[in-house]
């Protein structure tokens, strides 16, 4: 890739069934030239420990400035303290919210989460979700989110893979304000939806560790032929986002 | 030895459309690229046609395999919603074609795991010692316990889980695996660090890898995402061979090889 990358979904900590340091993940950041990574905490750090998780990642970008993005979580059922939460990883750096409805048990239309969209909303923070669990996180669930509130950047987590493919581009057709992010999804799949929905709305992600960055980094490489839709893609859409007035 | 096999083809393209220019030594051309050697072809037309087309939509993809009986192994469909007519093309399969896997897919064809015209089904496959392999991972109908309970109430019956429980599932396909040895494992759809963990647990000999290649749609980038995906994991030579060479066969009866029917000179 000739462009710089940025990787908009990769995992930071020590959790019970994932676990990836900011000096391994950093290797591979490395080894695939990838300047900069949006980082977001592991599974138990997304359910329950949520300040020892932002903690970490927010250390992570301290120590390592220039290379990670942090995007802090809080699980909307711990209610006011939640909201506290997030209120304090953005004055700490905190760069965007990530919400896992699966891992945090709550539907992207269940109410109890709508007061931390209006704070993430408040702040200008983008929020990155999860996305393609049925029941809890769908891709009609998101949009009608993402209608809900205009002023909002919602990002839809890989693409919603993998059985909404039909739901997909229609959503973020009809919405100016949903991003979709890569990682896991088919190529051809990748490629007719940022046909129909235009490159400038794509995200490059892996999911790192629970995906390969170099394998999708690959597919973005083999489904974009076009250097200044990979460009897009690989860096300049998430920078639009991240650097918005 | 046995051929590195792609246990998830469709004959065609999602919806049940055919390209003009789909013809099987394309498809072995393409596979071939990726270190591929043959694959399990099912219908992919049957799955969104009406029951009285099935017969024929079934015949198109023998027809398709039919010059490379050693490499392109036919499955067929049936909608157990018909219930007589689903087990008179049962029998007509195999007795006509010697087939021995049977493609259904309960969120496609709109049937419950559950019920008295899948144990109808479910009960003739073991009788003719057919397998079944799913579309899972995909609620309300295609879980992989969902699946996994015909392996209690059949035990001579080999059900195969063909996405692996996709990427929210795959946790289920693992507990089936390890509680019936007549569960086998598709990987095909789970993200890489759950496909890891599948090649870690599912029991050596229930596990094999499946691209969900269409055959009409001529982009080779899925074929290239999931061997890309599959050889990356880390697992023995030995168990990497049981994967690729050894349990398709398996499931399939262990077909002997086949003479291709020509024409007497």
């Amino acid at each position: 890739m000739s462009c710089a990358v940025i990787d908009a979904h990769c995992h930071l900590g020590f959790g019970l069934t994932c676990s990836r340091s900011p000096d391994d993940l950093l290797k591979e950041m490395d080894a695939n030239a990838v300047s900069r990574a949006v980082v977001v905490p592991v599974d138990r750090f997304l359910a329950v420990d949520n300040s020892e998780g932002n903690d970490l990642i927010l250390a992570a970008a301290r120590s390592y400035p220039g290379r990670f993005i942090p995007f802090t979580t809080a699980n909307p059922w711990f209610g006011d303290r939640a909201k506290a939460e997030l209120v304090r990883t953005f004055a700490a750096g905190s760069a965007g919210v990530k919400f896992h409805p699966g891992f945090q048990g709550f539907t992207l239309s269940d109410e109890v989460f709508l007061p931390l969209v209006e704070l993430a909303i408040e702040h200008g923070k983008p929020m990155f979700f999860h996305a393609g669990t049925p029941i809890s996180s769908m891709p009609y669930q998101l949009t009608e989110l993402a209608m809900r509130y205009p002023k909002g950047i919602f990002i839809m987590g890989h693409m919603a893979y993998s059985d909404f493919w039909y739901e997909v581009s229609a959503s973020a057709a009809c919405v100016g304000n949903l991003y979709l992010e890569t990682s896991h999804h088919v190529p051809g799949f990748v490629r007719a939806v940022a046909q129909r929905v235009g490159v400038d709305k794509i995200l490059f992600g892996s999911d790192s560790p629970y995906g390969s960055m170099e394998v999708e980094l690959e597919k973005i490489g083999a489904v974009f032929p076009s250097e200044s839709d990979r460009a897009g893609i690989l860096s300049a859409n998430l920078l639009r986002i991240l650097e918005r007035p | 030895m046995n051929r590195i096999i792609d246990f998830h083809v469709h004959q065609g393209a999602w919806g049940g459309v055919r390209s003009e220019s789909d013809r099987p030594e394309g498809t072995l051309e393409r596979l071939s690229r990726f270190g591929v050697e043959g694959a399990l072809v099912m219908p992919f037309a049957g799955l969104f046609s009406n029951w009285f087309d099935h017969p024929a939509d079934n015949d198109v993809v023998y027809d398709y395999c039919r010059e490379f009986p050693d490499r392109l192994f036919a499955a067929f469909t049936v909608n157990p919603l018909m219930g007589g007519a689903a087990l008179d093309e049962i029998r007509r399969c195999r007795e006509l074609h010697d087939s021995r896997v049977l493609k259904l897919h309960p969120w496609l064809q709109g049937f419950s795991v559950t019920s008295a015209e899948m144990d109808a089904v479910a009960g003739l496959c073991e009788k003719l010692e057919v397998a079944i392999i799913f579309h899972d991972g995909t609620p309300p109908y295609s879980t992989p316990l969902q699946i996994a309970r015909l392996c209690r109430d059949f035990p001579n019956l080999k059900v195969v889980s063909g996405h692996a429980g996709l990427c929210d599932l795959w946790q289920e396909a693992i507990a089936a695996a390890r509680r019936y040895r007549s569960f086998y494992v598709c990987i095909c759809g789970p993200h890489l660090s759950a496909a890891q963990a599948l090649a870690d647990s599912v029991p050596s000999g229930q596990l094999c890898f499946g691209s969900d290649l269409s055959t009409s749609d001529l982009d080779d980038s899925l074929l290239w995402y999931r061997w890309r995906g599959f050889r990356a994991l880390r697992m023995t030579s030995e168990q990497r061979e049981t994967a690729e060479r050894i349990t398709p066969y398996e499931i399939m009866g262990n077909p002997r090889p086949k003479e291709v029917d020509r024409e007497t000179p």
